[in-house]
């Protein structure tokens, strides 16, 4: 097959002047020395007049960043109302200049937003930014997962309860588990509510990110719910995950009964996707 | 090749009437179209809308990122993720655009203008050619919308179309709406357009509605559609029969019924312009075939 030497050249230009972060009239004069063929515009379009060559290459400069603009709007709403718009604006402006796309699917194009923040400390601000925009992230990222069922209640009861020390259980595929540094849960439920921004607090936690149905879930893991919720994703046995709550004072039956109180937490959030026995029996 | 039989009038599935949609039956119309792209993912909420739609009525599958004039290499995973999908839903056809998209490896999310020239048409048709032997079935490309042409263009955007139907074996999706707004911009007749491309090749109408600046038009999708593209449908109809229609409407989307009622129009101009008669409301009675 032949390489199409002129459309590639045609693209190549057309390209550097929708992408260019100030439009196309700033573009001309850095341009022409770059594609010294590009220069006049009516050198390669048909068009009556320069000005109107370039008001109409604007269309689709504009269009480019206005449509990526839009999409990671509507994706990082949260973030987008925190920052204000000039300063989101600015934001996608100087990210799509570093980081054009390169995938198919438009809405994955500020896939990379939270970690642009981190390295960007001039747009993190306040520096809790980069975590909502992690938080926003999952819970869109979850939203597309794979749907499934869950463990009902009635399923766990028809178990007898002499079998239930070697109970095994999985938890659902669609959540993610982020470490965070600041309390953003607050920020993210305040833009929910159109209150005004409280102050956000510097805080080392995990946030449990999950889909129920087609609701979208969150909530902090910590203590020993944490560490239960480990040997549910090992697949632990429930008797295991006792063991977690057998605190100084070895009270086996106080113990059982926490386990169970967080066992219950799971199910009604529908984090648990199914249960077995170590002899191969499963309810799904 | 291509081969496409009528199965009336449809709109978008957009996420405005996801709720709608997953509470109520479909009405009002015969079929919808799907953004390919938007079902990439595993599953969610619009995955269940579309399970629902499809056990009801014909989808098809409307490309916005196949870029077949890219001068880049086929994207192998976009074409992978579309077989899938279409193994999935069985769409009654798959469509795409005439266009580049991006460069260098880089994507501008748009529909980017082409020359018309046989350098052009060179390119293109084997990459047709190759994305139709993965899917294992002809497709239709779209008539895009254009704000500039190209000093080396060597024919009419026609030509250009009907040109790289024959020579890929693909149909034409032709939207009356993108005729208008390129004639308007680049002062062609859509008389002259329509009257070139062979009925023979279309296998879709896009009918939507653009956003009017004076010294240019843009194709924004918002609607109603104007009486001025209306009248190009008109002509279409005329001369290409009852050929699937589509309302587009992707800016301020009104309520599910408001979009229908758009779709309700098309059936009645296509009853009259047919049959000089015109049906109050629902759906088609012919026979859904498949494309082979």
């Amino acid at each position: 097959m032949e390489r199409p030497v002129n459309l590639e050249r045609l693209q190549r230009q057309f390209w550097k002047f929708i992408s260019a972060p100030e439009g196309v009239e700033k573009a001309i004069e850095p341009l022409s020395k770059e594609e010294p063929d590009s220069v006049p515009l009516r050198n390669w379009l048909k068009m009556e007049t320069e000005a109107q060559a370039v008001q109409r290459l604007n269309i689709y400069a504009n269009a480019y960043f206005y449509r990526i603009h839009d999409v990671i709007k509507s994706n990082y709403e949260h973030l987008a109302k925190s920052m204000g718009d000039t300063q989101f604006h600015n934001l996608i402006t100087s990210f799509l200049f570093e980081n054009p796309s390169t995938v198919h699917d438009v809405g994955k194009v500020g896939y990379t937003i939270p970690e642009y923040l981190d390295t960007h400390p001039e747009y993190n601000k306040p520096v809790w930014l980069s975590d909502l925009a992690r938080m926003e992230r999952a819970l869109r990222e979850i939203f597309k997962m794979a749907n499934h069922g869950s463990l009902s209640l009635e399923e766990l009861q028809a178990i007898p309860p002499e079998q239930w020390g070697e109970l095994r259980f999985e938890v659902i595929p669609s959540y993610i588990e982020l470490e965070l540094s600041y309390d953003v849960q607050k920020a993210y439920l305040a833009s929910e509510q159109d209150q005004p921004l409280p102050e956000i607090e510097e805080k080392q936690h995990t946030l449990l990110v999950w889909r129920e149905g087609f609701n979208r879930r969150h909530g902090v893991l910590e203590g020993l719910e944490k560490q239960a919720f480990r040997c549910l994703q090992q697949q632990q046995t429930f008797g295991e995950i006792c063991a977690v709550f057998f605190g100084e004072d070895e009270d086996l039956t106080a113990a059982t009964q926490q386990a169970f109180q967080v066992l219950l937490g799971w199910l009604n959030d529908k984090l648990l996707l199914r249960t077995w026995l170590d002899t191969g029996e499963e309810s799904e | 090749m291509w081969d496409v039989k009528p199965i009336g009038h449809g709109i978008g599935l957009r996420k405005e009437h996801f709720s709608h949609l997953y509470e109520n039956p479909v009405t009002g119309v015969d079929w919808f179209e799907v953004i390919s792209e938007n079902y990439f993912a595993d599953g969610g909420f619009p995955w269940a809308v579309l399970e629902k739609v499809r056990a009801q009525c014909p989808v098809v599958m409307h490309g916005v990122s196949m870029a077949i004039g890219n001068t880049d290499p086929i994207n192998e995973l976009h074409l992978n993720h579309l077989k899938k999908l279409a193994e999935r839903l069985e769409p009654s056809w798959i469509s795409d655009h005439i266009c580049w998209g991006g460069y260098g490896g880089h994507n501008s999310h748009d529909l980017l203008p082409l020359p018309y020239t046989e350098e052009t048409l060179n390119h293109i048709v084997p990459r047709i050619q190759y994305v139709q032997e993965a899917l294992g079935r002809a497709m239709i490309f779209e008539n895009v919308s254009s704000y500039v042409t190209f000093q080396e263009s060597e024919m009419t955007e026609w030509e250009f179309v009907v040109e790289l139907a024959r020579r890929s074996g693909s149909g034409i999706l032709l939207d009356v709406n993108n005729i208008y707004v390129s004639a308007r911009n680049h002062g062609f007749s859509t008389q002259e357009y329509l009257e070139h491309i062979p009925v023979e090749l279309v296998g879709q109408f896009h009918v939507a509605g653009h956003t009017d600046y004076g010294e240019y038009i843009i194709d924004t999708h918002i609607g109603p559609t104007p009486d001025a593209v209306w009248d190009v449908y008109r002509e279409a109809v005329k001369r290409f029969g009852p050929i699937p229609t589509l309302i587009e409407w992707d800016e301020k989307i009104p309520e599910y019924e408001a979009v229908v009622a758009e779709s309700t129009r098309a059936r009645q101009i296509q009853q009259e312009v047919l049959y000089g008669t015109s049906s109050e409301s629902g759906t088609s009675t012919e026979t859904v075939l498949e494309v082979h």
